[in-house]
C-alpha cells in the first residue's frame, strides 16, 4: 500500500514539473460543489477540490475518488456601458484523492487541476495607460495544477501541503549575418534561439481541526506566485546595399511580470451538527498590495555606421524607457458563505462510508462571496479597471450511492451555477488632459459547470 | 489498488491535453477621451488628389496655420469650412516659403479633411495697425456669424461675417500688447478664441518672452470683443527641464494655442488646449494641456505625452482640432516633406485605430 502511494506521488509530482500556473480556482472555483457553495470550504472540502481549498482535508476523503468536470464562465465587462469582449473561461477540472494509511497514520494524496480548453496560456504585455480588466481578462486562460500530501496525526488534527507550478519564461533570439538589399535571397544570415522555461513553484499549506460534533475549522496558506517574461532580441550585421556595406546593431531587451497570484490565508468554520446539514464560512486574507505591474519594460537601440556624407537617412531617437508607476493595490478580506443540504429522496438505505444513506440523494447548495476591489481609484495614468464582485452561486445534483457491488461508495453528478454582478465603479481622472479620460465600469459574470465524481 | 491506477492513469490523460491559445481578448470598446495621441492619415483617408497627410499643400502661397470650423455646428456631419493664412505675390514677385502670410483664404471640405482645390480671398491687410500682414487665424461659430480672429503686427485683430465669406473688421487691435507684467512690450500673436457655456469668451494667445522662447497668454472677454487679460503669468509656460526618462517635450517654448471645448465620459466640462511645443534639443510637437471646468481658474495640466508629430521630424505647429463623436481630427502646419522646409497643413487622427468615413470626394 506504502508503495502504492507513494509511486503515483512521485509521478504526479513530475508531471506537475511541466505545466503552468494557477487562478482559475481563485476566480471561478474549482469544481462544482466548491462553487456552489461560493469556495467557502477551507474547512469542508475531502474532495478534489481540496488541492486547492485545503490540502489537509483530503485526509477525510472517504476513499478513494476520480472527479471530472467542465465549467463555462461568460464574462460580460463593460466600460461606459460597452461590452469589452473580456474572453469566457472554460475548461476541464478534474482530479483525484487516494486515501490510505501511512504505519498506521492516516494519509492521502490528491491532484487537482483545471485545463482551459482554448490553450494552455496567454500572456499580454500592455502599456500602464491602456485600460484591460486586471483581474480577469487574463487569469482564467491558465492551467492549474497542485500535488498535495495529508495527514491525520492526531484524530482532531489533518495536516496537509503541496505544491502547484509555474512556468517561467527566459528567451533569446539573435540575428547576425549580412542583408543583401538588392538581392535578399543572397542574404547569409545566422539565427539562435534560446529559450528557458523555467518552472516556479508556490507553497499550499493547510491544516484541518475537528470541533468535536460541531464540524470543523480550517486553516490554510497559498503561496505568492507570478510568471516572469524575459525576452532579449540581438540584431547584428551588415546591410549590404550595391556593395555598400552598412554595419547595423539592433538590440532588444524586454522584461515582464504576468499572472500574479497573491498569497493568500484563510480561515474557514464548517458546521455540520445537523444531519444532512453544512454551513460553511471563510475569511480569506489577500495579499493584493504586493501587486506587481504587468507592463513591460523595454529597452531598445539602434546603431546604423553610415558611410561618410549620407544625409539621407535620419535614424529614430532610442525609445525612452518606460516609467512604470506603482500600482499600488491593496490588501482585502474575502468573505464566503455556503450552506449545503442534503435531501435523502429514495431507495433503500445502505450502509455507505460507515454511515447510512439512501440509494438517492439530492443536495441543494447556496453560496455567496464578496470580494472588495483591490485596484485603487485609477485617476492617474493607469488603468487597472476593476470593481467591487458580489458572486452568487446555486447547485445541486444527484448521488447514488453503492449503486452496485463493485461500487461501495458513491457516484455523484454534481452542477452549479454563479452569477456575479460588478456594480458601476466611476473613475474620475485628476488630469483633464488624460488620454483615456473619466469612465465607468460595471458588469456580470455567468458561470455554469458540471463535475461527475466517482468515490471507491 | 487496481482502482488506484486506473484513478492515476486518468489523471495522467487529463494533463496530457493541449491545444492551439485562442486569441485574447478584453480589448475591445476601451475608452478613449479621442484627444490624442494623433496619428498622421494615410493616402485612403484623403480625397480631392490631396496627399496625405497633407490636406492642404500649395508652392505658390505656402499656405498654412489652419482655423477650422463645423460648418453647421453639428458635430455628425462632416462638412467643415477651413481659414488659413497665405503668402501673397507683393509688387508681382512670388513669395518665398519663410515669408509672412498677407492674407487668409477660405477653403471648404465636405468630408472634413479634403480640401478644395480653388480658394477665396475673405481678409486682406488693410489697416495700418496690421502693418501689411496677417495671418494665424482662429474662427468659431458666434449668434449665426463667423467671427475670425487673427494675428497681425500691432496685435490681435476680430473680423466678422454673416456669412463666412465677407468679413467686417471690429476696430482693432482687439488684444495689443500689455506694456508690463510678465508680457512686457510683446505682441500677442497666434489667437486661439473658444466661447464657453456661459456664453463668454476664453482667448489664449502666444508671447515671445526671449527672441528664443514663447510661452502662452490667457484673456476673458464677456462678448468676444472686450477682452481682459487673465492671471499675472502665462496660462502655460515651457516646461521645467527634467533629467531621466520622464523629460518634458515642451521645456523650451509653448504656442500657437488652440481652446476647445469637451466632454468627458462622466458628463464633466473639460477645456482643452493644444499648442505647439519645442524642446530644449529643438524637437517640435504637438501637446495638450487641459482643465476641468468645474475649476476654471485652476492651471492647466499636460498631457502625459506629446500628442502629435514624434514620428516624423517635421516640426509640427499652429494646431487645430476638430471634434467629432468618435473621433478627433487635427490640423498642423508642419514641413510638407522630411527632405523641405516648405510648409503644409497636415492631417492627423485620433484614436488611432478610429476609422473615417470615406473620403468626399475620391
Amino acid at each position: 500500500m506504502r508503495t502504492a502511494l507513494l509511486l503515483p506521488a512521485l509521478a504526479a509530482l513530475l508531471v506537475a514539473s511541466i505545466a503552468a500556473r494557477a487562478n482559475e480556482a481563485d476566480a471561478y472555483g474549482l469544481g462544482s460543489r466548491a462553487a456552489a457553495l461560493g469556495g467557502a470550504v477551507a474547512a469542508d472540502a475531502t474532495d478534489f477540490s481540496g488541492n486547492y481549498y485545503n490540502p489537509a482535508a483530503l485526509v477525510g476523503a472517504p476513499g478513494v475518488s476520480l472527479s471530472i468536470g467542465y465549467i463555462h464562465v461568460e464574462n460580460h465587462l463593460r466600460i461606459d456601458d460597452r461590452d469589452n469582449a473580456v474572453a469566457p473561461a472554460h475548461g476541464l477540472v478534474g482530479g483525484l484523492v487516494a486515501p490510505g494509511k501511512l504505519f498506521g497514520v492516516p494519509f492521502a494524496f490528491g491532484i487537482g487541476t483545471y485545463l482551459p480548453d482554448a490553450g494552455l496560456s496567454r500572456i499580454k504585455a500592455l502599456r500602464q495607460e491602456t485600460p484591460r480588466w486586471a483581474l480577469y481578462d487574463e487569469r482564467a486562460s491558465i492551467v492549474f495544477l497542485a500535488a498535495n500530501l495529508a495527514v491525520r496525526p492526531l484524530p482532531w488534527l489533518d495536516l496537509g501541503g503541496g505544491v502547484a507550478f509555474l512556468a517561467a519564461t527566459k528567451g533569446r533570439f539573435a540575428i547576425s549575418g549580412t542583408a543583401d538589399v538588392l538581392h535578399p535571397y543572397d542574404s547569409q544570415l545566422r539565427h539562435e534561439v534560446d529559450a528557458d522555461l523555467t518552472s516556479i513553484r508556490y507553497p499550499l499549506i493547510g491544516a484541518r481541526i475537528k470541533i468535536g460534533e460541531l464540524g470543523y475549522l480550517g486553516l490554510v496558506y497559498r503561496g505568492e506566485t507570478k510568471i516572469k517574461l524575459s525576452i532579449d532580441a540581438n540584431l547584428l550585421g551588415n546591410v549590404d546595399f550595391a556593395g555598400v556595406q552598412i554595419p547595423l546593431l539592433y538590440n532588444l531587451a524586454s522584461r515582464t511580470v504576468d499572472a500574479f497570484l497573491p498569497q493568500q490565508v484563510v480561515l474557514g468554520a464548517s458546521f455540520q451538527k445537523i444531519a444532512h446539514l453544512r454551513v460553511n464560512f471563510d475569511l480569506t486574507f489577500v495579499n493584493w498590495a504586493a501587486y506587481e505591474s504587468p507592463t513591460a519594460l523595454t529597452n531598445a537601440h539602434l546603431a546604423l555606421d553610415l558611410p561618410p556624407g549620407t544625409t539621407l537617412i535620419k535614424l529614430p531617437a532610442d525609445p525612452k524607457p518606460t516609467l512604470v508607476l506603482a500600482p499600488r493595490f491593496e490588501n482585502r478580506f474575502v468573505p464566503r458563505l455556503g450552506v449545503e443540504y442534503t435531501l435523502p429522496l429514495a431507495g433503500a438505505v445502505r450502509r455507505v462510508h460507515e454511515e447510512d444513506h439512501r440509494l438517492f440523494e439530492i443536495p441543494l447548495r447556496a453560496g455567496y462571496v464578496f470580494e472588495r476591489s483591490p485596484v485603487p481609484p485609477q485617476v492617474g495614468v493607469t488603468n487597472f479597471v476593476d470593481a467591487d464582485r458580489h458572486t452568487l452561486s446555486l447547485g445541486t445534483g444527484l448521488v447514488v450511492n453503492a449503486p452496485f457491488a463493485e461500487m461501495p461508495g458513491h457516484i455523484a453528478l454534481d452542477v452549479h451555477g454563479q452569477l456575479s454582478v460588478l456594480p458601476e465603479r466611476v473613475t474620475h481622472k485628476d488630469n483633464a488632459a488624460d488620454f483615456v479620460g473619466d469612465y465607468r465600469a460595471s458588469g456580470t459574470m455567468l458561470g455554469l459547470g458540471s463535475t461527475l465524481s466517482a468515490v471507491f | 489498488m487496481r482502482r488506484l491506477h486506473a484513478a492515476f492513469a486518468a489523471a495522467l490523460a487529463l494533463t496530457a491535453c493541449a491545444t492551439i491559445p485562442e486569441p485574447g481578448g478584453g480589448g475591445e470598446n476601451l475608452p478613449s477621451a479621442v484627444a490624442g495621441p494623433f496619428r498622421a492619415i494615410v493616402q485612403v483617408e484623403i480625397g480631392n488628389l490631396r496627399v496625405a497627410p497633407n490636406a492642404l499643400e500649395d508652392d505658390d502661397e505656402f499656405v498654412r496655420d489652419p482655423a477650422v470650423i463645423d460648418r453647421d455646428g453639428d458635430p455628425s456631419t462632416l462638412e467643415v469650412v477651413g481659414y488659413f493664412g497665405v503668402a501673397v505675390a507683393q509688387g508681382g514677385i512670388k513669395p518665398a516659403k519663410t515669408d509672412p502670410t498677407r492674407a487668409i483664404r477660405r477653403y471648404g471640405a465636405l468630408d472634413g479633411r479634403s480640401f478644395d482645390r480653388s480658394a477665396e480671398v475673405v481678409l486682406e491687410p488693410t489697416e495700418a495697425w496690421e502693418g501689411g500682414v496677417l495671418g494665424q487665424p482662429s474662427a468659431l461659430l458666434a449668434g449665426g456669424e463667423t467671427w475670425l480672429y487673427y494675428a497681425a503686427a500691432g496685435g490681435i485683430g476680430l473680423a466678422k461675417s454673416a456669412d463666412g465669406h465677407a468679413f467686417t473688421r471690429a476696430a482693432g487691435p482687439i488684444l495689443g500688447a500689455a506694456m508690463g507684467g510678465w508680457e512686457g512690450t510683446a505682441v500677442p500673436a497666434s489667437p486661439g478664441v473658444v466661447r464657453l457655456a456661459d456664453g463668454s469668451f476664453r482667448m489664449f494667445y502666444e508671447v515671445a518672452i526671449t527672441a528664443d522662447t514663447t510661452a502662452i497668454g490667457e484673456a476673458s472677454s464677456p462678448d468676444g470683443v472686450t477682452w481682459t487679460r487673465v492671471g499675472s503669468g502665462p496660462a502655460l509656460a515651457p516646461a521645467a527641464t527634467r533629467d531621466g526618462v520622464d523629460q518634458p517635450y515642451d521645456d523650451a517654448a509653448v504656442g500657437s494655442p488652440f481652446p476647445v471645448l469637451a466632454t468627458s465620459a462622466n458628463g464633466r466640462a473639460i477645456l482643452r488646449v493644444y499648442y505647439g511645443a519645442r524642446d530644449h534639443l529643438g524637437a517640435a510637437v504637438i501637446g495638450l494641456a487641459a482643465r476641468y471646468q468645474e475649476a476654471p481658474s485652476s492651471p492647466l495640466q499636460r498631457a502625459p505625452a506629446a500628442v502629435f508629430g514624434t514620428s516624423k521630424p517635421l516640426s509640427p505647429r499652429e494646431p487645430c482640432a476638430l471634434l467629432y463623436p468618435d473621433f478627433t481630427l487635427l490640423f498642423a502646419t508642419q514641413k510638407a516633406a522630411s527632405n523641405t522646409d516648405r510648409p503644409a497643413v497636415a492631417a492627423a487622427l485620433a484614436p488611432a485605430l478610429a476609422t473615417l468615413p470615406p473620403p468626399d470626394p475620391m
